[in-house]
C-alpha cells in the first residue's frame, strides 16, 4: 500500500487535466482517465487497474465536459442522446465499476461529480446540460442514501459560468452578461473547483453526504431573493434566438 | 363543470395509457370528461387499449390508439403527425409514459438503464418536442403536462434512475416552459406519489403487508395510495383556461407525501 497522500488516491474522469494537477498540489494522488465508457468490461479493468497502480482508489472525480448550449427546437434527438451518453451514462458506468469494485473490497470511498448549475436552474438553451446534471445529481444522492452505511460518501459540485470556457453562444458578450448577473462579480475558475472538490474529498467533509454544492458565485441563488438580477444573460439569449422569428 | 374547466373542442393525447390500472387511463378519462377528444398512446397492450378507446368514445368524444415506443424519435413523430391528421389538431399533450425497476446503483444493468432512461428522460424530450412544433405549426398554443414524480425531488434507494430521469423531467420542464412561451405553450408537471397502479406491483415498500401499512403511514392525508383519477384532476385543471397563467409549476399530487421532505 505505502504511504497514503491526504487527500487520497483519487481517480479523475475528465476531458482535461488541469482539475487532476490542481488536486495534485492540494494533496491527492491524482490519476486522470478519459472515456470513452460503456456497460461493459472497460470501466471494471480501468478501475481494477488503477487501483493497482495508484495502491488503491480512495475517491472518484467526475467531471462534466464544456458546456454547450442549444435551445430545445434546434436539438435534434440524436445530438441530446449524445449529450445524455458523455454526461451521464459515461460517468455512471465507472462509478458504477468503482462502486462494485469498493463493495466487494468492503473499501470506504467518496464520489464527488462535478456538474454545472443548470441542473438546478431551468436555464433558456440549457435544457439538455441542465436535464444530465439534475439526472446525476439524483444519482449522487442515492448513491449517498443507498452506500452512506458503507462508508461512501456522495456529493455534487454544481458549478457556474467558467472563466475560458464559455459555450460558443456566449462568445461574445456573454462573460460580461453573467459577470453582471453574478452577485459575486466574477466567473469560476479552476482554483474554485479544485478547492471545493479538495473539501468534500477530505476528512473535514466526512459528515458531508448528498450534498449539491452551487459553486456558481451567487448566480442561480439570485432567483429567490428578492433583489432580483437582471437575467441580463438569458434574455440577450432569448432574445437572439426570436430575432425574426415571427410570434 | 365551471366553464373555465371545459376542455371543449380540445384534442388531447395522452402517452402510456393503455393499462387498466395506470395512471394514463385516469388522466383519459378525465381529460374525456370534461370535452376533450383524446388520443392514446401506449408501446403494447392492444387489447387494453381497445377498451379504452372504446371508454372514451362511450363519453360521447373521439378517441383513437397509436402504438409508438416513445424512445424511438421516428414513432413519436408519426404519432404525433397521426394523431393530428385523424383528429384534426393537438391541444393538450400528457406525456405520462412511465417505467421504473428496483435496483441499486451497483447492480442497474445495461437493460434497465436503456429502458429507464428511453422511456422516462429521451421519451419526455422526444414526446414534448414533437408535440410543441406541432402545436407552434398550429398557431393557437398549447397545454403541455408532464408526469414527473415526488422522486423528482425525493432521493430514494434502489429507485436511483428512476429518480434521476424523473428530476431531469422535472429540470426540462421548466425549461420547455421558459423556451416555448414564446408559441404560448404552458408546460407544467405533475408529482403523483404512490398511486394504486400496475407499476407499483413490484415495489419493495408494498410487497408484504408489513411494508404496505408502513409506506401507508407515511401518507398524511386518508394514510392511502392515490386513484389515477386523482392524477388526471391536476392534469385537466393545468390543460384548462382556468391555468391560463401557470407555466414552469410543479404541483404534487401525493397525500402530503413529501413534505417536508428533501
Amino acid at each position: 500500500m505505502g504511504h497514503r497522500p491526504p487527500l487520497g488516491n483519487v481517480l479523475v474522469l475528465d476531458e482535461e487535466d488541469g482539475l487532476a494537477q490542481a488536486l495534485r498540489s492540494r494533496g491527492a494522488a491524482a490519476q486522470v482517465t478519459r472515456g470513452p465508457f460503456g456497460f461493459d468490461q472497460r470501466a471494471t479493468d480501468l478501475v481494477q487497474e488503477a487501483r493497482r497502480q495508484l495502491g488503491g482508489i480512495d475517491a472518484l472525480v467526475t467531471v462534466f465536459p464544456a458546456i454547450d448550449l442549444a435551445f430545445l427546437d434546434d436539438l435534434e434527438p440524436r445530438a441530446w442522446l449524445d449529450w445524455f451518453r458523455r454526461r451521464v451514462e459515461e460517468p455512471f458506468c465507472l462509478v458504477q465499476a468503482w462502486l462494485r469494485d469498493a463493495l466487494a473490497r468492503g473499501a470506504a470511498g467518496r464520489w464527488v461529480a462535478v456538474t454545472s448549475n443548470l441542473g438546478t436552474l431551468p436555464f433558456p438553451s440549457g435544457g439538455a446540460v441542465g436535464a444530465a446534471a439534475a439526472a446525476l445529481h439524483t444519482l449522487v444522492r442515492v448513491a449517498a442514501v443507498e452506500y452512506g452505511p458503507r462508508g461512501i460518501r456522495a456529493n455534487a459540485v454544481a458549478v457556474g459560468w467558467y472563466e475560458g470556457a464559455l459555450p460558443p453562444a456566449l462568445e461574445s458578450d456573454g462573460a460580461a452578461l453573467a459577470v453582471e448577473d453574478t452577485p459575486a462579480r466574477r466567473l469560476a475558475n479552476l482554483d474554485d473547483v479544485a478547492g471545493t472538490v479538495a473539501w468534500l474529498l477530505s476528512l473535514e467533509a466526512s459528515f458531508v453526504n448528498g450534498e449539491v454544492v452551487r459553486l456558481d458565485g451567487g448566480y442561480t441563488i439570485t432567483r429567490s431573493s428578492r433583489a432580483a438580477p437582471s437575467q441580463a444573460l438569458e434574455l440577450r439569449l432569448l432574445e437572439e434566438r426570436w430575432r425574426g422569428v415571427a410570434r | 363543470m365551471i366553464a373555465s374547466q371545459s376542455l371543449a373542442g380540445k384534442v388531447a393525447l395522452v402517452t402510456g395509457a393503455a393499462l387498466e390500472r395506470g395512471i394514463g387511463r385516469g388522466i383519459a378519462l378525465v381529460l374525456a370528461e370534461r370535452g376533450a377528444d383524446v388520443a392514446i398512446n401506449d408501446v403494447s397492450h392492444e387489447a387494453q387499449a381497445a377498451a379504452r378507446v372504446q371508454e372514451i368514445e362511450e363519453l360521447g368524444r373521439r378517441s383513437l390508439f397509436v402504438k409508438a415506443d416513445v424512445s424511438d424519435p421516428g414513432q413519436v413523430e408519426a404519432m404525433v403527425g397521426e394523431v393530428a391528421e385523424r383528429l384534426g389538431r393537438l391541444d393538450i399533450f400528457v406525456n405520462n409514459a412511465g417505467v421504473q425497476t428496483w435496483q441499486e446503483l451497483a447492480e442497474v444493468t445495461e437493460d434497465a438503464w436503456r429502458w429507464i432512461t428511453g422511456v422516462n428522460l429521451h421519451g419526455a424530450f422526444f414526446c414534448c418536442r414533437a408535440a410543441a412544433e406541432q402545436m407552434r405549426r398550429q398557431g393557437s398554443g398549447g397545454r403541455i403536462v408532464v408526469i414527473s414524480s415526488v422522486h423528482a425531488v425525493m432521493p430514494f434507494p434502489s429507485m436511483g434512475v428512476y429518480g434521476a430521469t424523473k428530476q431531469a423531467v422535472a429540470l426540462l420542464a421548466g425549461v420547455m416552459a421558459r423556451e416555448w412561451a414564446r408559441y404560448g405553450i404552458t408546460v407544467n408537471h405533475v408529482g403523483p406519489g404512490w398511486v394504486d397502479t400496475d407499476i407499483n406491483r413490484d415495489s419493495p415498500g408494498l410487497r408484504t403487508e408489513e411494508a404496505r401499512r408502513a409506506t401507508l403511514a407515511t401518507i398524511p392525508l386518508e394514510h392511502r395510495p392515490a386513484e389515477p383519477r386523482e392524477i388526471g384532476e391536476a392534469v385537466a385543471f393545468l390543460a384548462s383556461d382556468a391555468a391560463s397563467y401557470i407555466t414552469g409549476a410543479y404541483l404534487r399530487v401525493d397525500g402530503g407525501l413529501v413534505i417536508g421532505k428533501y
